[in-house]
């Protein structure tokens, strides 16, 4: 029986965070990720008939997310190198199997975490994902050398996922 | 170890990776790591995750503000629910998934009833449209820091009340009784001792059986036909003789004849100035410094390495003695008794060449220093007894590896004591050290002190210990830097326990001194595992200790570096550090942490071998 739109509805908000960031690692641009992530979203509504059930349904969104998306950073000639098809294939097997921890606990892990951010790396973050700003930009506006604003981004996030991991995995739960 | 795909894997290669800022070469380690690893994999799994996260909650803020500043924005939202559904019909009909916000189809939202929450509930759909309100206003939580300002112990000599007598002070020397201000002027017996020797050989009767803590009494004849010989006088100063010497110890306790040779004269201490050298050709009296004399037939030269003496002819049976001329620091001069006149003459500092081993060789040795480099020992003999380092001590750079341009050991170029040669860094090079391997394997801590003079006060690392050298990866990062404000800083970070460098994984130690350009420093960092980390500027704890919780030091001494790795290194902050460009002279690394009185001790005995005035 084919899965309903509540079903993908429900699926592709509830696990946002990890298809997204499936996007994210096959396109390596967040934003393109987000486009190909509603591309794909509204491509499983009009093709729900041909998807069965729920494992399916994650199964046919990472395939498409990975088709989607790796024509999309084809077509934005990123030049950048990239993860071997053969890992994006055994991550998106990882993402299908993973249980998910549960949105809220993971937002409020988060939150909890971002509080004990430093002000900088904090403000950086807010330009960068609030204002979506370019690495590039921030450093102008900010007046840093571009790899510097890259290496507090990076920096920040290590420190973030490590931080919502620990605190997850203090309350018996994972990602 | 060539191979850049057995490069171990930075936990923030994942983070730089998806944020397009990853080298190549590490892509392609990553890559593997991720194959053959299905931990890797998991991490990428939650890394990916959690950056989504991220981006949403600080997207959703941004939004969330927006969204009541702006009506536009809700606009965006409507449209794009608007969208949705109309896709949605084109298809089937479409129901939203369950969540605090539920819009209906074609309905609009209410600004006002839309929490943050929602925003990242919904956001995914609205992220692209630009926003133009005001920035994201995060509201930052300051965290208290407990500073636990720790006074350092003021060591009070019971005996000298200004400067601590370095002889006395060496735990090591204990034989010479040397004698102190309870016995101040001691004028009948005792006149000085002889403390240390080199391949000495005597001749004369009166220096048959000599030997180091040997008391010497007034009309003392000794005849140095080899080697070296240091004295200390009852008063503390010290003189240091190389063969061949002749010298006599006066009737008053202050005050030596060189009949022949040369010497070296150190007067540290208020209780020494005043050490008078007599010789045929002049009387020159101490002001408190270090200075060389030389007696050769028909003159008497004098160098002055720091401070003043004061040098006058002698009187004679045909006139009364010269009036006194003063030499200061960085001056020579020749008194020739025959032209009856004192004059100017080219200032050498080989004449300071010593060969003796300074207190801070002794110290060194003392508190079994695990790496020490003076730089300017490396051809000279070695004291007996003084030192048994080797092995351990690493005195040239053989034992090191100087790396890139335009650094080098040269002759100090600001003499203080023009003997001294010091290590010269550019930002193009450092030195790679060797040492031995950390001996307790359960007490892992670290001493790392070195004089410093820096070109420019700039952001930079000067000792350095880290994970990586090119950045913007660093697994641990241990080192002395002077930080953007000018002050020293003592920096440890290290992601062991799991915590990157903004979430507590630093601990930073600053120093209060504001660091000047092209002054001498003696600065000493320190480190335990479970206790604390310190800095200490010319003796004194310069900032407060910081407490190390969780284990933070790297195992071993190795992999320490003299100079900053490279140009491309970054701070937590993301801002880019220089590498070191200046001097560094007496580098010394322990495996412990050193006591605040050690470290004076240190500090006493390294200005003594340097002769370098700090600034109070």
């Amino acid at each position: 029986m084919p899965v309903s739109s509540d079903l993908i509805m429900s699926v592709v908000m509830k696990r946002r965070p990890r298809l997204h960031g499936y996007a994210w690692v096959v396109t390596g641009d967040p934003d393109l990720a987000e486009d190909v992530l509603q591309e794909v979203s509204l491509l499983a509504l009009q093709k729900k008939g041909q998807i069965n059930d729920e494992t399916h349904l994650l199964g046919w969104l990472h395939e498409s997310i990975r088709r989607q998306g790796l024509s999309a950073r084809r077509a934005k000639m990123a030049q950048a190198m990239q993860l071997s098809s053969e890992v994006l294939a055994m991550l998106a097997e990882v993402q299908a199997d993973q249980h998910n921890a549960g949105h809220a606990a993971q937002v409020k892990a988060l939150r909890q975490c971002i509080e004990l951010l430093g002000d900088k790396s904090r403000d950086t973050l807010a330009l960068r994902y609030g204002k979506g700003m370019k690495p590039a930009q921030i450093a102008q506006q900010t007046d840093r050398p571009v790899r510097s604003v890259y290496q507090m981004i990076t920096r920040a996030h290590t420190s973030l996922r490590q931080c919502v991991t620990k605190r997850l995995s203090s309350e018996g739960s994972t990602w | 170890m060539s191979d850049h795909s057995e490069q171990p894997l930075d936990p923030q290669d994942i983070e730089a990776y998806l944020l397009g800022c990853l080298p190549e070469e590490r892509v392609a380690s990553l890559d593997k790591a991720l194959r053959d690893d299905a931990a890797v994999l998991q991490q990428l799994a939650q890394a990916m995750q959690a950056m989504s996260l991220v981006r949403q909650e600080f997207a959703g803020q941004a939004q969330y503000e927006a969204a009541h500043q702006q009506e536009p924005l809700l606009e965006d939202f409507n449209t794009l629910l608007q969208e949705l559904s109309d896709r949605e019909a084109a298809a089937k009909p479409i129901a939203l998934p369950a969540s605090s916000v539920e819009p209906q189809h074609g309905a609009r939202i209410d600004p006002d009833k839309l929490t943050p929450h929602d925003f990242v509930a919904l956001g995914g759909y609205i992220f692209r449209k630009t926003l133009t309100s005001k920035p994201a206003i995060i509201t930052s939580i300051g965290t208290l820091a407990a500073a636990v300002l720790l006074f350092a112990l003021i060591v009070i000599n019971p005996f000298a009340s200004n400067t601590p007598d370095p002889i006395a002070n060496n735990p090591r020397n204990t034989t010479p009784s040397i004698p102190t201000i309870d016995d101040p002027a001691p004028t009948t017996n005792t006149v000085a001792t002889l403390t240390a020797t080199h391949n000495a050989q005597w001749g004369g009767p009166a220096s048959a059986g000599l030997g180091i803590g040997d008391t010497l009494y007034p009309g003392t004849r000794l005849t140095l036909t080899a080697g070296f010989a240091e004295i200390t006088t009852s008063r503390g100063a010290v003189a240091i003789f190389e063969a061949p010497v002749e010298v006599e110890l006066l009737d008053h306790d202050n005050a030596i004849r060189l009949h022949a040779g040369k010497l070296v004269g150190i007067c540290e201490t208020e209780l020494s100035k005043g050490f008078v050298v007599e010789t045929d050709h002049a009387d020159i009296t101490d002001l408190g410094t270090e200075f060389s004399v030389e007696v050769a037939d028909r003159h008497t030269d004098v160098h002055v390495l720091t401070g003043q003496v004061t040098m006058s002819l002698p009187a004679t049976q045909d006139r009364s003695g010269g009036e006194d001329v003063r030499i200061d620091a960085g001056q020579a001069k020749r008194a020739d008794r025959q032209a009856g006149k004192i004059r100017a003459i080219a200032f050498s500092s080989e004449a300071f060449r010593r060969a003796m081993p300074t207190e801070l060789d002794r110290l060194a040795n003392a508190l079994n220093a695990a790496a020490y480099w003076p730089f300017d020992h490396d051809q000279a003999p070695i004291l007996q007894g003084a030192r048994a380092l080797q092995g351990a001590r690493a005195s040239s750079l053989s034992d090191g590896t100087l790396v890139g341009q335009g650094g080098g050991i040269v002759a100090d170029p600001f003499g203080s004591v023009p003997s001294n040669r010091v290590l010269k860094l550019t930002d193009q090079s450092y030195v790679a050290i060797p040492a031995k391997p950390q001996q307790d394997e359960d007490k892992v801590a670290y001493t790392v002190a070195a004089w410093l003079r820096l070109d420019g006060v700039e952001h930079q690392n000067i000792l350095t210990k880290t994970s990586m050298d090119e950045g913007p990866m660093v697994k641990f990062s241990q080192n002395l830097r002077v930080s953007d404000r000018g002050v020293f800083r003592h920096y440890l970070f290290s992601s062991n326990d799991g915590y990157g460098p903004d979430l507590g994984g630093e601990i930073i130690v600053d120093g209060k001194t504001q660091v000047r350009p092209d002054t001498w420093y003696f600065v000493v960092i320190t480190a335990s595992d479970g206790h604390f980390s310190r800095l200490y500027v010319n003796g004194q704890e310069d900032g407060p200790a910081q407490r190390i919780r969780q284990p933070k030091i790297e195992r071993g001494l190795d992999a320490w570096r003299l100079g900053g790795p490279s140009a491309r290194l970054l701070d937590a902050e993301g801002e880019p550090v220089k590498p070191f460009s200046g001097l560094m002279d007496d580098v010394l690394i322990f495996d412990r942490e050193l006591s605040a009185k050690e470290i004076q001790d240190l500090y006493h005995a390294a200005k003594i071998a340097s002769g370098r005035s700090v600034p109070h």
